[in-house]
C-alpha cells in the first residue's frame, strides 16, 4: 500500500496516452492532483466489498429498435472545426491505432 | 521438425441486422449520404448518454446459441481508450472481462466430406467506429470522416487459435457466414461489410511447442481475402525463420491490390487500452425468457419448420416444402412474413419473384439487395391496398436491380401513385364504360363485381392507381357508400 501510487515513468505514459504535452508547471501541478484521486480510489479498494450486502445490481435498461430522428448533416457538422461536402474533415491521417 | 506450423486465430466481426444503432436510434443501415445518420450519443458530444437497442442483445444472444457458447448472465459494457479520428468519443464501448458469452463451437465442413469442430473463446457486443476516407498519398485536404457507421452494433467472435492452414481459416469464415445469415443475425452482404475478419498468425513447433510472436493481420473482408492474405504472412514467417531473423509481435495490414500485408503498426500491451467499465452502462443482464424464446428458434429444424410453416403460418404443405429446402429461404420468407403479417402473401412473393432473382445470382442470398424487411414493408403496402401488386412487383425488380429504397424505385417508375383527381377520375370512368357488365353486377348487389372493374382501373393506370383510392371512388360511382 506503500508504493506511489503514480511513478514518473507512470505519468510520462499517461501523458502519452492522452496526447498531452505538459509544460514542466503544469506536470508539477497536475500530477499531485492526479495522485490524489488515485489514492482515493485505493482508499475504497482497502474495503472489505466482500462482507458487505450485495445490493440488487440494477440492469442496462433495453430501448426497443425503433429508428428517431437524429442530427441534420448541417447540425451534425454544425460543431466541427473543419467540414467539407457533407464529410467532417480532419488532417491527413494514414496510420494509427484501429478497433 | 522446426517453426513451421502455422496457428491461426480469427477476430470476426458480426454486423448485427437491426434497423437502429447499438446505443442510439440513428439508423444502422447502408447507403446513406455521409453523416445523415448521426445525432448527438454517436457523435460523442456532451451530456448524451447511451441506452442500449434490446434487439442487437437479442441478435446476439440468437447467435451465441447458434455457435454453442455459454451466455452470461450479468455481462459487463467497458471503455476501450485510444484516440483515432474515426472513433468520435475517444473510446469504444465494447466488453472486456465479462463478455456476453464464451467457450462454444462451429462445425466447418471438410473439402473430403465430414466435418471438423472449431473451437470458439468468446463473443462480445460492440459498438462499430466511423469511416475515414483518406485523400491519396500526397494530396492536400486531410481525411474526410462519416460517422454514418459509428455506434453500428457489432457482435465480436473470437476463435480459439486452432485453425492450422489458411484454408481451414476461409472454410470457417464461410460456415460462420452461412450460419450467422440462417439465425437472421445478419444480413450478410459482404460487400456492405457485414462480416469483417482480422486474423493472428504465428508458427509453432509441435515437437517443442516453441512458438513465434503472434502477428495481427487486418482488413480480411472477403473469403477470398483472407486466404490470400493468410498464405502470404504464413510463408512470409517461413521466410523469416528461414533466414534467422526475429517475426516481431505487430500489427499487419493486408493490401488486397498488391497481395501482401505490410507493417501497421506495432502491438499495444493491454494495458495502453486502458480498458474500465463504462459508468453509463449498468451491467448487461440477459433473462431466462429472452434466452427461452431463442433456444426455442435455434432448435428448430427444417422438418420442425415446415411443420411450423404449415400450422402455424397456415401455409400448403407445398409452400411449407419449398420454403424449407434451405436456410436461407426459410429465413427470409420468416423475416417477410413477420412484417407484412400475411404468411401467404409473403410465401407466394418468395417463390416466385425472390427465388427468381435468388436464381439469377447462381444462388447466391448474399447478393440479393432487397432486404426481408423491405419486400414485407411492401406486401404490407399492397395489403392496405396503397400499392398494385403490378405496381409492386415492377418496384421489387428495381430494388433487387439496383438496390434503391423502395419510396425511390416507385418514384423511379412513373411517378407517385395515382389515389385521387381527375386522373383517377378519368381511369374510373374508363373501367366503367369497358366493363358495363360488371357495373351492372355491382348496381345490383353483387359486391364482388367490384375486384372486375378495380382490376380494371389498375390495368389501365399501368399499375399506378392506389386499388383502395380505386375502389372508394367506383363505389361511389355506382351509388355505394365510399366504405364497405
Amino acid at each position: 500500500m506503500d508504493e506511489p501510487v503514480l511513478s514518473v515513468a507512470g505519468f510520462a505514459a499517461l501523458q502519452r496516452l492522452a496526447r498531452l504535452r505538459l509544460s514542466a508547471e503544469e506536470a508539477a501541478r497536475l500530477r499531485p492532483q492526479l495522485e490524489a484521486i488515485l489514492g482515493y480510489v485505493r482508499r475504497l479498494e482497502a474495503l472489505d466489498a466482500e462482507s458487505a450486502e450485495a445490493g440488487e445490481e440494477a440492469a442496462a435498461p433495453l430501448r426497443p429498435d425503433e429508428p428517431r430522428p437524429g442530427l441534420s448533416p448541417g447540425e451534425a457538422l454544425a460543431a466541427a472545426p473543419d467540414a467539407s461536402e457533407g464529410f467532417f474533415r480532419v488532417p491527413r491521417v494514414l496510420k494509427g491505432p484501429g478497433a | 521438425m522446426a517453426l513451421d506450423v502455422p496457428v491461426i486465430g480469427l477476430e470476426v466481426h458480426v454486423q448485427l441486422r437491426t434497423r437502429t444503432k447499438l446505443f442510439c436510434g440513428c439508423g444502422a443501415g447502408f447507403g446513406a449520404p455521409p453523416n445523415h445518420l448521426t445525432c448527438p450519443v454517436c457523435l460523442g458530444l456532451p451530456g448524451a448518454l447511451p441506452v442500449l437497442n434490446a434487439e442487437a442483445v437479442r441478435l446476439a444472444v440468437r447467435a451465441a446459441l447458434a455457435l454453442h457458447m455459454a451466455v452470461t448472465p450479468h455481462s459487463r459494457f467497458a471503455r476501450k481508450n485510444y484516440f483515432y479520428p474515426d472513433l468520435p468519443k475517444g473510446y469504444q464501448i465494447t466488453q472486456h472481462d465479462r463478455p456476453l458469452a464464451t467457450g462454444g463451437w462451429l462445425e466447418v465442413p471438410l473439402p473430403g466430406g465430414g466435418a471438423a469442430r472449431v473451437a470458439l473463446a468468446q463473443l462480445h457486443l460492440e459498438e462499430d467506429s466511423g469511416k475515414s476516407l483518406h485523400a491519396a498519398a500526397g494530396g492536400a485536404g486531410g481525411s474526410r470522416l462519416d460517422f454514418n457507421r459509428a455506434g453500428a452494433p457489432l457482435a465480436e467472435i473470437v476463435t480459439e487459435p486452432c485453425l492450422g492452414s489458411p484454408e481451414e481459416a476461409a472454410d470457417f469464415l464461410r460456415a460462420l457466414h452461412a450460419r450467422l445469415t440462417f439465425a437472421g443475425v445478419t444480413t450478410g452482404r459482404m460487400e456492405e461489410g457485414a462480416l469483417r475478419c482480422d486474423a493472428n498468425v504465428s508458427l509453432r513447433d509441435p515437437a517443442t511447442g516453441d512458438g513465434t510472436e503472434r502477428v495481427e493481420v487486418k482488413n480480411l473482408n472477403s473469403f477470398r481475402f483472407v486466404e490470400r492474405a493468410l498464405a502470404h504472412e504464413v510463408s512470409r514467417q517461413r521466410e523469416a525463420v528461414a533466414s534467422g531473423a526475429v517475426v516481431a509481435r505487430e500489427t499487419r495490414l493486408f493490401d488486397p491490390g498488391s497481395g501482401a500485408t505490410a507493417v501497421l503498426r506495432e502491438k499495444e500491451t493491454f494495458e495502453d487500452y486502458r480498458y474500465f467499465p463504462d459508468p453509463d452502462l449498468p451491467p448487461l443482464v440477459v433473462g431466462e425468457a429472452l434466452l427461452a424464446q431463442e433456444r426455442h428458434r435455434r432448435d428448430e429444424a427444417p422438418e420442425a419448420l415446415r411443420t411450423r410453416f404449415r400450422t402455424e403460418m397456415g401455409l400448403p404443405d407445398y409452400d411449407a416444402g419449398v420454403l424449407t429446402q434451405d436456410r436461407e429461404t426459410a429465413a427470409y420468407f420468416e423475416a417477410v412474413a413477420r412484417r407484412c403479417a400475411d404468411p401467404k402473401a409473403a410465401s407466394n412473393w418468395v417463390m416466385t419473384e425472390v427465388l427468381r432473382q435468388v436464381k439469377a445470382h447462381g444462388g447466391d442470398w448474399t447478393r440479393l439487395r432487397v432486404h426481408p424487411e423491405e419486400l414485407g414493408a411492401l406486401l404490407a403496402q399492397v395489403a392496405e391496398g396503397r400499392l398494385s401488386t403490378a405496381l409492386a412487383k415492377a418496384v421489387f425488380a428495381r430494388m433487387a436491380e439496383s438496390g434503391e429504397e423502395a419510396g425511390t424505385a416507385v418514384r423511379a417508375l412513373g411517378g407517385p401513385v395515382v389515389r385521387d383527381g381527375e386522373t383517377l377520375s378519368a381511369l374510373v370512368d374508363e373501367a366503367l364504360r369497358a366493363q358495363p357488365r360488371a357495373a351492372e353486377d355491382v348496381r345490383a348487389g353483387h359486391g364482388r363485381a367490384l375486384g372486375v372493374l378495380v382490376g380494371e382501373v389498375l390495368r389501365r393506370s399501368g399499375g399506378r392507381a392506389e386499388p383502395r383510392a380505386a375502389r372508394r371512388l367506383l363505389r361511389v360511382r355506382l351509388g355505394l357508400d365510399a366504405e364497405e
